[in-house]
């Protein structure tokens, strides 16, 4: 599929047609596959999961079942009953912390998570113990793994550590870190936050060695209200659950209950059911383009917008900025899953997301004046407030880009930093 | 919506009654922890009344031109009459629309104003 016609498939271009949208770490776009998917269902299939035995509820149940199995593929779990389905990244990660953590983790044991992590992979960590420690960041905005050893104890029961920085764009040599966590502690249990990751590049879960994956709908073309937590089996059959009611159990009396087997036993309630089935189409939508396109063609375009951001007079941009050409071998192309030797011009050890200050002047005054001319950024810390502490500055302004983002919207981003300068410099 | 009219830049770039004063009746400072905006407020009363105000600003051009605009419409006004000051009173005051996020922005200045007052 081309770039162009990528584009026209997704209907908000059409209706914002001036709209250079490069906030997708935070949500992305969703394509007409993906939103017709969703209304047909309630439009035609309409019915609960797991209980009618009318063939409309019965069909309802075998397209929902359906997307477990294609998550599991798309992430290359071994069973489909390792898909948990969760509200997004952010429950995934709290129904590890309360069903696993809360079990396995008393006062005196460790937490190891990094100085890169999303809130959301920091807060519920925080909450359930507070030996927590922190991986350090760089200058060029890498982990600083040759403090892994020392991090590391006997104590150590769970390193949750993200997969890509959502400030950052550094993309972590997870499983190398995972395979040298494991050789250090092999009781450890390793989580990897797959929110900024699952919709950039081709994950899988035995290749890293990880025991849980979270990530969300929202940010690969889906719906939001979705997300998934992916664990490994044996991990899940001994977690204990935690929203009780209906469609987790498998009988109750009136004394007490018990619980259904996995992975039923995490999803009490009724389930955002065609949010599911819009997941299951967001996956057909990737699939079609292929993730190892996307990653590479992304990257690209990231080398393209680091080499044009840097040109900005009084710009600082946090992370890596190091370029690296495609050759046999190169990291790029590992991570990407593609066929190395072609001559192109690639971003190192970082996805599409790229954060930056203006000189003298605030993020929200460049992201408000990006934003009345179109161009949609996002400014603040981006739920990552340690690393902003790391950084040294309290916000930044953050341009992040997905399949649908084209060298047009880089330069219309750089022309716009242009104007943020003219309006907001001293020149009175 | 224009947010950076001319008389907010102005206030932004010349921000009025910037510093500090000494021998101040109350002292104060607060940040917005979510944009790392910060101002410290001081103050001198005579008697029930502002008699000056001087302030140091770290922040975007909304926070800055409000407080800087702030500064001259609180001298001379009375503790009550400030106290009594909200959102309508800095909306006007500026003269510009601002959305939610905006806002908080805005009313740094008089939020951290009044805790001063308050002490
Ligand atoms: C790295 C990372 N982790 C977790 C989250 C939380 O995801 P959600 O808000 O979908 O639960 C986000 C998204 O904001 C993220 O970027």
């Amino acid at each position: 599929m081309q770039l162009k016609t990528i584009k026209t498939q997704f209907p908000i271009f059409k209706h914002q047609p001036r709209l250079v949208y490069l906030d997708n770490a935070a949500t992305s776009q969703k394509p007409a596959m993906v939103i017709n998917r969703i209304k047909d269902f309630y439009e035609k299939e309409n019915a609960a999961v797991h209980r009618g035995i009318y063939p409309l509820s019965e069909n309802a149940t075998a397209e929902f079942e359906a997307v477990r199995d294609k998550v599991a593929r798309f992430i290359g779990a071994e069973t489909s009953k390792e898909i948990i389905f969760t509200s997004g990244t952010t429950e995934s990660i709290n129904l590890v912390a309360s069903g696993w953590g809360r079990k396995n983790i008393g006062p005196e044991d460790e937490i190891v998570v990094t100085e890169m992590e999303h809130h959301a992979n920091f807060v519920p960590w925080q909450e359930l113990n507070s030996n927590l420690k922190f991986i350090p960041v760089d200058d060029n905005g890498q982990l600083q793994l040759d403090q892994l050893a020392k991090l590391l104890t006997k104590k150590t029961k769970l390193v949750a550590l993200t997969y890509i920085s959502n400030v950052l764009g550094t993309i972590n040599p997870v499983r190398e870190i995972i395979n040298q966590i494991k050789r250090i502690n092999p009781k450890c249990l390793v989580l990897v936050d797959g929110a900024q990751a699952v919709p950039h590049l081709p994950v899988n879960v035995q290749e890293l060695g990880c025991d849980f994956l979270a990530f969300s709908a929202h940010k690969m073309l889906g719906p939001t209200g979705v997300g998934v937590l992916w664990g490994r089996a044996e991990i899940l059959e001994a977690m204990e659950p935690v929203k009780f009611g209906g469609g987790m159990i498998s009988r109750v009396e009136r004394g007490r209950a018990i619980w259904a087997s996995v992975p039923a036993k995490f999803e009490g309630g009724t389930p955002n059911i065609a949010g599911v089935i819009g997941l299951g189409a967001a996956i057909d939508f990737l699939n079609n383009v292929g993730l190892a396109n996307i990653c590479q063609q992304e990257a690209q375009l990231t080398a393209y917008a680091l080499e044009k951001l840097q040109a900005i007079d009084g710009i600082v941009i946090y992370g890596s900025q190091e370029l690296e050409s495609c050759g046999c071998k190169c990291g790029r192309c590992q991570i990407c899953k593609l066929e190395c030797g072609r001559e192109l011009k690639l971003c190192k050890n970082r996805l599409g997301i790229i954060s930056f200050n203006i000189k003298g002047i605030h993020a929200h005054d460049v992201a408000q004046v990006l934003g009345d001319a179109g161009i949609a950024v996002r400014a603040g810390h981006h739920c990552a407030m340690p690393l902003h502490q790391q950084l040294g500055v309290p916000a930044s302004v953050r341009m992040s880009m997905y399949l649908y983002n084209s060298r047009e919207d880089v330069d219309l981003l750089a022309e716009g930093i242009g104007k943020v300068q003219k309006v907001l410099k001293n020149n009175q | 919506m224009n947010l950076y009219r001319q008389n907010i830049l102005d206030h932004y770039h010349h921000p009025r009654n910037a510093g500090e004063l000494k021998d101040v009746d109350c002292k104060i400072s607060l940040d917005n922890p979510l944009c790392g905006d910060l101002i410290a407020v001081t103050v001198k009363l005579s008697g029930d009344q502002i008699k000056a105000i001087k302030y140091q600003a770290i922040g975007c051009a909304v926070s800055i031109a409000a407080m800087s605009m702030l500064s001259e419409k609180a001298k001379d006004q009375s503790v009550a009459e400030v106290q009594s000051w909200g959102e309508k009173e800095i909306l006007e005051m500026l003269g510009i629309e601002v959305s939610a996020t905006r806002l908080k922005c805005a009313m740094l200045g008089l939020r951290t104003l009044q805790k001063c007052l308050n002490k």
